[in-house]
């Protein structure tokens, strides 16, 4: 593989926009920070050019400096995982500020979304939902909001949609998603998850009602 | 010569055939660049061509202000141009409105969307702020400059770097004007990708007084746009290489050059 990749500079040399790399061919893809344009490659961005195998290919990449992850992961698209703030919360909706995505890492400026009551899920325990998205729950099965998240509380949600002119839309209903960092209301320290609905302060004792995020193995 | 200034002081220039700030006609004037001199921005870019001073700050990809501004397979971009009161020789205070800025915003713009990729940022907003902190000449190309330096310092992806520099007069073609020459000869602005060798901005506001003179001098605005391109490109290089060794992330970078077409 390596036999017939001829780039013009050399790995871990610093290019900018605008320079040809070389000709890519099937086994040697374009990857971010680069562009392809009659069968040659050009860098994009200022950075270091490096090369990533993958199983059968391998990629070109330019990589800018660390403190400025590329830009084009910064756009938030329907279906990614974020990880927002609780700003405030009402009786139907909860206003969240989205920093950071997982694919993109942090944003540059938090953006305001909202999840709604019903987005939340439901409380029926966890292994009877089959279908997230359900709406035969009546009022009893679906979780008041104030008892799923508080002001301040760091959540993991999906974007259900781009929403309308103010916000994004954002949902907790799958097993994953839902509060991940919390304080505890009377002694501020960080809380634990006991169970799918419960939070426990490790100093005090004293239980809280969360929606907690299933935690990643 | 008619001109009463010339006569005064300048005759030796006069007779070595070089202009008033005795350079050849052939010849821009000293560059110097700056990158990442604005801490909370994306990117920024400070380009001094002789005495005129240019900042230029990049802040984006964002949320668009107004959601209905936005578009939904490619980026808006905005640019905002402005003068500092002290940038010409008496202090006057400037309206951000004025119908030149806005022209000279939308002139850039254009020319900087010629470059960005703006398809992979999809429903975004990228504000280029320009503000004129000193002038002699040629402004519109250093705002281009300035614009593409503080564009690539922000990490956007690009074509290529996108160069600018002014060509006039008509015998001798002379690139890279300042301000005394601006106003006494026909002048052409040009910025073109100097990679692939593609125009992206030509604006002139005289007339031409041949199909011959046009070839001319858009071939010597192209010269000295790629005179520009290579000083642009070692600092960029510096800068990217300063930004990866530097712990702390954002690096100043200043290189000046003299570059002779």
């Amino acid at each position: 593989m390596s036999s017939n990749l001829r780039l013009r500079y050399e790995i871990d040399s610093f290019v900018v926009p605008g320079d040809r790399l070389g000709s890519f061919f099937k086994t040697t893809l374009p990857g971010p920070g680069t562009s392809a344009r009659k069968g040659h490659l050009y860098a994009s961005t200022a950075g270091r050019l490096s090369l990533q195998q993958q199983e059968q290919q391998s990629l070109i990449t330019v990589t800018p400096p660390q403190e400025q992850d590329f830009a084009s992961r910064r756009v938030i698209l329907v279906g990614q995982i974020v990880l927002a703030k609780v700003d405030r919360v009402s009786w139907t909706q909860a206003h969240v500020s989205i920093f950071a995505t997982e694919t993109g890492g942090t944003l540059q400026y938090p953006t305001e979304a909202i999840v709604r009551r019903e987005d939340i899920g439901s409380t029926v325990p966890v292994t009877h939902t089959t279908n997230t998205n359900s709406n035969n729950n009546n009022n009893k099965t679906s979780w008041q909001v104030i008892e799923a998240v508080r002001p301040g509380d760091w959540i993991v949600a999906r974007v259900l949609s781009l929403g309308d002119t103010q916000r994004y839309m954002l949902t907790l209903a799958e097993p994953q998603l839902g509060v991940w960092y919390a304080l505890s209301a009377k002694s501020g320290t960080v809380m634990q998850p006991k169970s799918w609905n419960t939070m426990v302060c490790p100093e005090t004792g004293i239980e809280e009602s969360r929606k907690c995020a299933k935690p990643r193995s | 010569m008619s001109q009463p200034w010339l006569r005064n002081r300048n005759h030796l220039f006069v007779l070595c055939n070089l202009r008033t700030d005795g350079r050849k006609a052939s010849e821009i004037r000293r560059m110097r660049f700056q990158m990442g001199v604005v801490d909370r921005v994306a990117g920024s870019a400070l380009v001094e061509m002789g005495l005129t001073a240019v900042l230029a700050t990049v802040t984006g990809p964002t949320e668009c202000i107004r959601r209905t501004d936005e578009l939904h397979d490619r980026a808006v971009l905005q640019v905002h141009f402005a003068a500092a009161p002290f940038c010409t020789a008496d202090r006057r205070h400037v309206p951000t409105n004025d119908r030149r800025f806005l022209e000279a915003a939308r002139l850039v713009q254009r020319a900087l969307e010629a470059s960005i990729f703006l398809h992979l940022y999809p429903r975004s907003l990228i504000q280029i702020h320009i503000t004129i902190l000193s002038e002699d000449g040629g402004r519109l190309c250093a705002a281009i400059n300035a614009a593409s330096c503080a564009v690539v310092h922000a990490g956007l992806a690009v074509k290529d770097i996108v160069c600018a520099c002014a060509a006039g007069g008509v015998d001798p073609v002379m690139v890279d004007l300042n301000r005394r020459e601006e106003m006494d000869n026909i002048n052409m602005a040009c910025a073109m990708l100097p990679q692939r060798g593609t125009i992206v901005l030509s604006q002139c506001e005289a007339r031409l007084p041949s199909r011959e003179a046009l070839d001319r001098v858009l071939e010597t605005a192209m010269d000295g746009c790629r005179a520009v391109f290579a000083v642009m490109e070692a600092a960029i290089r510096e800068n990217a290489t300063l930004q990866w060794s530097s712990k702390r992330g954002k690096a100043i970078v200043a290189l000046s050059e003299t570059n002779v077409v």
